[in-house]
């Protein structure tokens, strides 16, 4: 009687010790956030999140300026935005003039000059005028055309035009 | 053995019984209030994807910063003072052997009512001054992508230095041309 006695009490305490030790391991690995498979029963279970962002950015540049008698100097931004880069990398842009900073009509010009952020004079076509480096989400100058209208060389009345291409490049 | 002295073991036993659960009840409450403590702390490390960084506090005081300037791009309100959004990448991958390629020419809606824009693929040399050009696009509207184009011809494998040149035109009836962009970058032809 004794003995069966104790045989009952140690089936049952290892019952409970069985169920214990169960439950607190499922306890623990939910807690963690862990996802539970049936491969994954007693082992390590190890997830991993995943996203590879690709080199972007976007550049607004200034679609045109119009000089008049009473605007001789106009402001335009130029804004690079929405950058993502490789680390240790940066949007760089420079800018040409088709006619080297002159208003053309036929064989007749008006010259202009731009200064960058109110500062630097931009004299030659090539010039970086904006670099945005990696880990900076956005970066810009202000652009001031600049003008007297000299009308030295002024042969006809028309439209004097300049165009200017912006090339960006990540290096 | 008496039936007293039975009677007294079989107390014993329920008692010792009584206590063995109670003492498991205690280790099982203690393990899961550690999991889930442990599981909270954890918490908030994690889950942070998607998250936007205004929505994270670390503890710095939220002030206005003097230093920041307004962005140009929403300085100017007069539409017709409004720049040409052009988005630019790094390199366009596309297969050798064959003049079919998978491309991605967007006009951005943010050019919306504005400017239309053209792309030319251009093939630079080695010195960077002579190109020859691969496919030039038409008029593409606002909020439209080109994804797929013919080239002039097949490319062998290699990396060439290339250049999209985008050229916008407002969206009048003489289509002006604007000033333009050249977005230089790697063509991986694989």
């Amino acid at each position: 009687m004794y003995w069966k006695g104790r045989i009952k009490v140690k089936k049952m305490l290892s019952a409970g010790l069985l169920v214990f030790f169960t439950v607190s391991s499922m306890t623990l690995s939910l807690a963690a956030g862990e996802t539970i498979t049936q491969d994954s029963q007693g082992k390590n279970s190890d997830i991993t999140v995943n996203y590879n962002a690709g080199v972007s950015y976007t550049v607004t540049i200034p679609a045109s300026v119009t000089f008049s008698e009473t605007e001789k100097e106009v402001e335009r931004s130029l804004l690079v935005s929405d950058v993502v880069l490789n680390e240790g990398s940066s949007v760089n842009i420079n800018l040409t003039s088709l006619n080297n900073f002159k208003m053309v009509y036929g064989k007749g010009y008006i010259e202009y000059y731009l200064k960058v952020n109110h500062n630097d004079v931009l004299t030659e076509s090539q010039d970086t005028i904006l670099t945005v480096a990696a880990g900076e989400n956005s970066g810009w100058v202000v652009l001031s055309f600049i003008t007297d209208l000299q009308k030295d060389h002024v042969l006809y009345a028309g439209n004097y035009t300049d165009t200017l291409t912006f090339t960006v490049e990540v290096d | 053995m008496s039936a007293i002295g039975e009677e007294k073991e079989e107390t014993g036993r329920r008692k010792g019984l009584i206590f063995l659960l109670l003492l498991l009840i205690l280790m099982f409450g203690i393990v899961m209030g550690i999991g889930l403590i442990w599981g909270q702390k954890h918490d908030k490390g994690k889950g942070q994807i998607g998250v936007s960084a205004g929505q994270v506090n670390s503890g710095v005081e939220l002030v206005i910063d003097k230093d920041a300037k307004k962005a140009p791009h929403y300085e100017n309100n007069d539409i017709s003072e409004q720049g040409v959004v052009i988005i630019g990448r790094e390199a366009l991958t596309i297969s050798a052997d064959t003049k079919e390629a998978a491309v991605d020419f967007v006009n951005p809606e943010e050019n919306a009512q504005l400017y239309y824009l053209t792309f030319e693929l251009r093939l630079y040399n080695d010195n960077g001054q002579d190109y020859e050009v691969l496919y030039t696009s038409g008029l593409v509207e606002p909020g439209k992508r080109i994804s797929s184009v013919t080239l002039s011809r097949e490319l062998e494998k290699g990396v060439y230095n290339a250049v999209v040149h985008v050229q916008p035109y407002r969206m009048n009836e003489e289509r002006t041309p604007t000033n333009n962009a050249d977005m230089k970058m790697k063509l991986i032809v694989r």
